[in-house]
């Protein structure tokens, strides 16, 4: 099924939860949802899920509007955060019941319940009750229910954030395996850009309501279209600097760098300038422009460094995979890597010279 | 030392609430020359209980329990949805209506109960257990609707979210999933709302005279005694008809208890 | 489902609930007051008259209730507190705790009068124990300041179970971090009091405060049992002109004074009791 959503808008009191929000999630797709806490991610699913009715726009399943429509006449699923496993029915029940309730005859429920079951890894679970599960096997529970659904739509909020950092990998990794298999539209709301990057096919990246930008996890990392959203992917977080636009170049003060066909306008302009840590380097590169500078501080990762560099005023991190011998150091900044953002936070596209 | 101080406090506790009862049960089997003379009493008769056995009490017993489940029945047929309503629901007007609905009960039993004696009599109704049920429902009722909105506000909305996203009508919803979770905490309500209909003396005395409940009957001898002045032996043996089912039966029923405050309290 | 049913479903919901209540409840209510501003002088006005008597009912009245709400509401939230200490015999005790919840207010006051009277329990015990050579009377005019601390006594140990129930409920809904939280900061069992437990108690305060209002401003039992004719509060002036004196209007008048004041301090609690908006 696919799903659009159009123009959609929801307000509790004076504030915007929702705020003119547009996409549409392809079939098959896993399309994420990223953001920051409160920034109406969990409200726009909750939307497609039918549990809110938005003020404005419509939400449209394979062309027709079910903005109307009630959540359970959606052919929805859903994963809830807390998981939302009934704990007074067993496993088994749990995955269950909604196929009862769909008058699914005896045998195609047993089949699907242990279908289900299988493919999450909880076969062995499906007499127990929830109260005598970990957190991650409940979660699994939550996944089975709404997979043996087969729904239309697959919603997820957040469904990793309450397992422990081992575990999220190894789900994370199982969730991507079993929607690429099954290929259901599935919708996923997280506020860990790991987390969409890795499982995304496209990400809606959102702020106080807004869509900031939707595009591929490439896109959304390497041609970010403002502040917001290079700010926010990226781990480590972007380098971010001001400067002024001058004829043919970008003088940052510690670094001035030439541009190709700088758009006149802009000239006398003040810019942001972002350079993500991993594209700045402590040998030389190609397309490197050299800065030298001080380190400050030296993070330890394990496999590498976050190095911090004063570099006159201004501390750039970097990502090293050593730790520099000296207190000077040089870093080389890739040129084409940099993300240049006008005073409104639009990216600007020019090319380096 | 911790320990040691809480293990004083609960021995406290147990000693201020079972003394006045027991005490009291033990006289209501002494012999009362004996009783007077001596703290614990060494002779014990049966005689007062023969007395009240005679009065009706047994029928009375009987009498209470049924109005006493007739109410519950239909204090939760009335109360449930409405405290589903407050509890679950959202809605213009609801925080007022919760406050509102306890005002119901501001004026004194005694009052509201004669203006309904005048209608029972006018409708045959006075002197029937149904009459009494009726009372005592419109006696409970606030509390019960308090007591059951707390409990379904405790359900965690998820789960009948849950239940709504996978297909489950409203009716559903409540049967499969918010009933069954809320069962342990009625059931605590339920047996609450028993011990009112129970307790109660004003409503059931005014709107009875030959069916009465327990603590009408075990009172009569006091009101139509000499000058409204009960004998010893009777006070004892009254308080312990009128306690030891009650004790009974929240003995029986006491691990509701722990279900209505467990999970997430009540509100 | 049609959400035209579903804006109407709270309402139709309620709706019995309230019907049965307007009925029953209502109707006498209403009854009550038109009573209350009848007869010549109107049964109010006629209260106000008799002032020597006024002021004596109302004396009782605040008497025992200012005393025996504080302690109530003082004692439960501490009990709330200790009970929340996991012990062996927890459950055991708080179910003792809870016991006068099964008996009425009539039963408990024939029970204290066991206790107390010349030949009671503490009597007989003090006696035995040489600690006294002749009995404490409670009860009797000529002692009816030790008749009040009977019945106070009573009120205590009958209703705070009521009062423990609601904020016992209250207190077990504070999420424990908040308590883990003040620890590491260094509060003391006081400060944890005032910064942690009374804020967040607030909701369950209030109602009990509401109830346990309610049902003191109505209470007879004890208050004719041990106090006879010479203890008055509002509630037994109800009875006395209902029964006693056969005049349905000053009987109405007093229960509509009983109402007024339930209202007023009811709302007073809504007003001052205000709960923290929890995010």
């Amino acid at each position: 099924m696919t799903v659009e959503l159009e123009k959609v808008t929801k307000q509790y009191g004076s504030v915007v939860a929702v705020d003119n929000v547009s996409f549409r999630v392809n079939r098959g797709e896993l399309f994420v949802l990223l953001g920051p806490s409160g920034c109406g991610k969990t409200t726009t699913l909750r939307i497609v899920a039918g549990l809110e009715t938005p003020d404005l726009g419509r939400v449209l399943f394979d062309g027709k509007d079910v903005t109307s429509v009630p959540a359970r006449k959606r052919n929805v699923a859903m994963v809830f955060q807390s998981y939302a496993v009934w704990p007074h029915m067993k496993v088994y029940d749990n995955i269950a019941l909604p196929l009862q309730i769909k008058k699914l005859p005896r045998e195609e429920i047993d089949r699907r319940v242990k279908s289900a079951a299988e493919m999450l890894n909880i076969a062995h679970l499906l007499d127990r009750y929830p109260a005598q599960l970990s957190g991650g096997e409940r979660q699994r529970v939550a996944v089975a229910r709404a997979l043996a659904f087969e729904p239309g739509v697959l919603l997820m909020d957040e469904p990793l954030s309450n397992l422990d950092a081992l575990l999220r990998v190894q789900a994370r990794a199982e969730l991507v395996k079993l929607q690429r298999e099954l290929k259901i539209t599935t919708i996923y709301v997280t506020h860990d850009q790991t987390e969409a990057m890795v499982l995304a096919d496209r990400v809606a990246v959102m702020n106080k309501g807004r869509v900031m930008q939707i595009g591929t996890p490439d896109e959304i990392y390497n041609r970010p279209t403002n502040r917001f959203v290079a700010h926010f992917i990226g781990t480590p977080p972007i380098n971010f600097f001001a400067g002024t636009v001058e004829e043919g170049s970008i003088n940052a003060g510690f670094l001035v760098i030439p541009f190709k066909n700088i758009p006149p306008g802009l000239v006398g302009k003040r810019v942001t300038i972002g350079i993500r840590p991993n594209d700045i380097s402590t040998s030389p590169i190609e397309q490197g422009i050299p800065v030298k500078g001080n380190l400050v501080v030296a993070e330890n990762l394990g496999s590498e460094f976050i190095l911090h560099i004063d570099v006159g005023g201004f501390v750039l991190r970097a990502l090293s995979k050593n730790k520099p011998a000296e207190e000077e150091v040089t870093l080389y900044v890739d040129k084409t890597k940099l993300h240049i953002f006008s005073e409104e936070e639009a990216r600007i596209n020019i090319l380096p010279a | 030392m911790k320990t040691l101080w809480i293990y004083l406090v609960a021995v406290l506790v147990s000693a201020w609430i079972l003394t006045p009862i027991l005490y009291t049960a033990v006289a209501s089997f002494a012999d009362m020359l004996d009783y007077y003379e001596h703290l614990i009493p060494r002779k014990y008769t049966l005689k007062y209980y023969e007395e009240y056995w005679r009065l009706g009490v047994g029928d009375a017993l009987l009498r209470s329990i049924q109005v006493g489940i007739l109410t519950v029945a239909l204090s939760f047929l009335l109360g449930i949805p409405a405290g589903y309503a407050i509890g679950r629901l959202r809605f213009r007007g609801r925080d007022v209506i919760r406050v509102t609905i306890l005002f119901f009960r501001v004026l004194p039993i005694v009052v509201m109960a004669v203006p309904l004696a005048v209608l029972f009599l006018r409708i045959g109704m006075y002197d029937t257990l149904i009459g009494i049920t009726l009372a005592h429902t419109a006696i409970e009722l606030p509390f019960v609707v308090l007591i059951t909105s707390s409990i379904f506000i405790s359900i965690p909305r998820e789960l009948e979210e849950a239940g709504t996203v996978f297909g489950l009508s409203m009716i559903q919803v409540f049967a499969r999933i918010t009933l069954p979770l809320a069962a342990p905490g009625l059931a605590a309500a339920g047996m609450f709302a028993f011990l009112m209909s129970w307790n109660e003396v004003v409503a059931s005395t005014i709107l009875s005279y030959l069916n009465r409940t327990l603590p009408a009957t075990v009172l009569t001898p006091y009101v139509m005694g000499t000058g409204g002045e009960l004998p010893d032996p009777y006070r004892f043996a009254a308080a312990t008809i009128m306690i030891a089912p009650a004790l009974a039966f929240m003995a029986y029923t006491r691990k509701y208890l722990t279900a209505m405050w467990g999970a997430a309290g009540v509100r | 489902m049609n959400s035209k049913l579903s804006i109407f479903l709270p309402y139709l919901l309620i709706l019995p609930a309230i019907i049965y209540e307007a009925f029953f409840c209502g109707y006498p209510i209403l009854y009550a007051i038109t009573l209350a501003f009848s007869g010549n002088p109107p049964a109010l006005i006629h209260i106000l008259q008799e002032l020597e008597r006024l002021r004596e009912v109302i004396f009782y009245t605040v008497l025992i209730i200012a005393t025996v709400i504080p302690v109530q509401l003082v004692v439960s939230i501490f009990a709330s507190i200790f009970f929340l200490n996991r012990f062996k015999a927890r459950e055991l005790i708080i179910y003792l705790f809870i016991l006068p919840v099964a008996i009425n207010e009539v039963a408990a006051a024939l029970l204290w009068y066991t206790m107390l009277s010349s030949s009671g329990f503490l009597n007989k015990l003090l006696l035995e124990l040489g600690v006294i050579g002749k009995p404490i009377y409670f009860f009797g005019y000529e002692f009816r300041n030790r008749t009040l601390l009977a019945i106070i006594l009573t009120e205590i140990w009958r209703a705070t179970a009521l009062v423990f129930t609601i904020t016992y409920a209250g207190i077990q809904m504070i999420n424990r971090e908040y308590f883990e939280a003040a620890d590491v900061f260094g509060f003391s069992f006081w400060q944890k009091l005032r910064y942690v437990v009374l804020p967040l108690m607030k909701p369950s305060i209030q109602t009990a405060l509401i109830i346990r209002t309610l049902f003191a401003l109505q209470i007879v039992g004890p208050i004719l049992i041990l106090g006879g004719e010479y203890v008055r509060v509002m509630a037994t002036e109800v009875v006395y002109w209902y029964s006693l004196r056969m005049n349905p209007y000053m009987a109405s008048a007093w229960a509509t004074l009983i109402g007024c004041v339930t209202l007023v301090l009811s709302i007073l609690y809504i007003k001052l009791i205000k709960p923290l908006e929890v995010a």
